[in-house]
């Protein structure tokens, strides 16, 4: 299917202006950003339960459950702080911060409040 | 062929739409559409008709499950009026770029304030620019016929856009007419099942509505307001398929006694048989004066309109809306824009008449066509006038 580009004459764009579906998925809105979500997996007083209540709350449907490993600082605090619930592989939320708008819900709504937003510099 | 019956429109109505086998009906109860959606619910409980009834939680909500049910590839009908039609306002600009054949009754009546149930066309004419098909009825036949019309036309390949057939709110609506309320069989043949031009498929995922950048909302507006002017010709075919199954003919620009006519009154909806009465016994007194009827609204058919007025020298056009702080009123405004560069052309007076129930007797055409025959004699053109206001009398 050829995709509606900026530059489609009126006579080429589908019936009901029907599109396909997932196209969003070409627009990078992350640098819309000006704070982003940084988690505490695993921390001094407090740390992801991994409940997964973020990821729901999401609206940009950017936060996904991974293995702790694959985040930015999960493999540094849980060597740091061992915790008793989190292990290697162990899933946890994350961002995909070439989506996140740093709207702050996913902080907004967590139980344990280890999610702050930090402000974006630059 | 059919049954002739006495019968409320409303009722009438309903049931036509019943025989139409609709998939979706998402209504709202308003005044005066209400005996219209009461009776299809009961259609539908009883097991008459094979339809889901949603009883929403609003107007906004109706046209919106209107809107997801016919993306879904439903045969979907609604009704409402007045402050429903304003509710709905938002989502009924959403189906015609989208190319959804929803069909709707709309049950013309005014809008507040100060509040009022009665009749007007303050309502539809709010909506004139949301891209659908827009048809008049004058009666209860024409309610019933307009409306299997609308099902074949909106649906038509060619098409493909959503319809509303406009009545007169108490004045038809309620009114026990006689009609002849085809049989189930003449309408099934008449109105063959929808295959839509496209459904939502879990297996074959599209994006409806999505996003129009700066880059490509130009674009996509004009595809719907092609649409719209490239109805016209099934619009036309869809009225002689309807008088080829039913027998009863139907136009664009419908005229009485217009051929000769020096002046002519432009009517739409039921007032246009109160004018048909008295023109009658004005012909019969020497008037020469006819009547000119847009019975599609929307795609407005100038070449049509200027055809059936080009040979009269004055044209009183009687909208059933006032358009506060404008320069004319909604129908004599249209009708202005398509004859201004024309070299030929009737002078204009305009008038609003029978605003919220206000009725519109034989006696204000007299009064209207008198002040026409004053201009035509040299008597400079009135401006836009409320006709039956009625004024302080002189202290004097």
């Amino acid at each position: 299917m050829k995709r509606q580009s900026a530059q489609s004459p009126w006579q080429e764009l589908k019936h009901g202006f029907i599109t396909d579906a997932g196209t969003s998925r070409h627009f990078l809105t992350g640098d819309w950003r000006s704070s982003r979500p940084v988690w505490v997996y695993a921390g001094k007083d407090k740390g992801c339960i991994a409940c997964g209540v973020c990821t729901i709350y999401c609206p940009e449907g950017c936060l996904k459950m991974v293995p702790i490993e694959q985040t930015e600082r999960g493999l540094k605090q849980l060597e740091f702080f061992k915790p008793e619930h989190l292990e290697l592989g162990s899933l946890v939320p994350m961002a995909d911060m070439d989506y996140c708008k740093g709207c702050g819900i996913c902080a907004n709504e967590c139980w344990t409040g280890c999610i702050s937003m930090v402000a974006e510099e630059g | 062929m059919g049954t002739r019956k006495g019968i409320e429109v409303s009722i009438a109505l309903a049931d036509v739409v019943g025989m139409c086998d609709p998939d979706v009906i998402a209504a709202y109860p308003i005044t005066p559409q209400t005996h219209i959606v009461e009776h299809l619910s009961e259609l539908v409980a009883d097991g008459e008709v094979d339809a889901e009834f949603i009883p929403v939680e609003s107007e906004h909500a109706a046209m919106s499950a209107c809107c997801g049910s016919s993306a879904a590839g439903a045969r979907t009908y609604t009704a409402t009026s007045s402050q429903g039609l304003l509710l709905m306002s938002e989502i009924l600009y959403m189906p015609a770029p989208l190319r959804m054949p929803i069909v709707m009754t709309v049950v013309n009546r005014s809008i507040s304030a100060p509040i009022s149930i009665w009749n007007d066309h303050s309502d539809i004419m709010t909506q004139r620019d949301i891209g659908w098909i827009q048809t008049f009825a004058e009666n209860g036949q024409e309610v019933v016929d307009l409306t299997l019309h609308a099902f074949k036309v909106a649906e038509d390949k060619r098409v493909s856009l959503p319809i509303i057939v406009n009545l007169d709110g108490f004045i038809i609506s309620h009114v026990i007419e006689p009609i002849i309320v085809p049989d189930r069989d003449e309408v099934k043949a008449f109105l063959p099942g929808f295959e839509p031009r496209q459904r939502l498929d879990v297996d074959n995922p599209m994006m409806i509505g999505g996003v129009g950048v700066p880059d490509i909302y130009t674009e996509a507006r004009y595809t719907s307001e092609v649409a719209l002017r490239n109805s016209y010709d099934a619009i036309v075919d869809g009225f002689n398929d309807l008088e080829k199954a039913f027998g009863r003919s139907y136009k664009p620009i419908e005229t009485y006694k217009a051929d000769d006519a020096d002046v002519l009154f432009l009517t739409m909806g039921g007032i246009s048989e109160t004018c048909m009465t008295w023109v009658d016994a004005a012909r019969a007194d020497g008037a020469s004066v006819g009547i000119v009827r847009p019975r599609l609204w929307r795609p407005f058919p100038s070449e049509d309109f200027m055809n059936a007025v080009k040979g009269a020298k004055a044209l009183i056009v009687c909208d059933r809306a006032l358009a506060l702080g404008a320069s004319g009123n909604p129908v004599a405004h249209e009708v202005k824009s398509v004859m201004f560069n024309e070299p030929v052309r009737p002078k204009v007076l305009e008038y609003v008449v029978g605003l919220g129930g206000r009725d519109v007797f034989p006696e204000d055409f007299q009064t209207m066509y008198d002040k026409a025959v004053e201009v035509l004699g040299g008597a400079e053109i009135p401006p836009p006038t409320v006709l039956q206001i009625r004024e302080q009398e002189d202290a004097s």
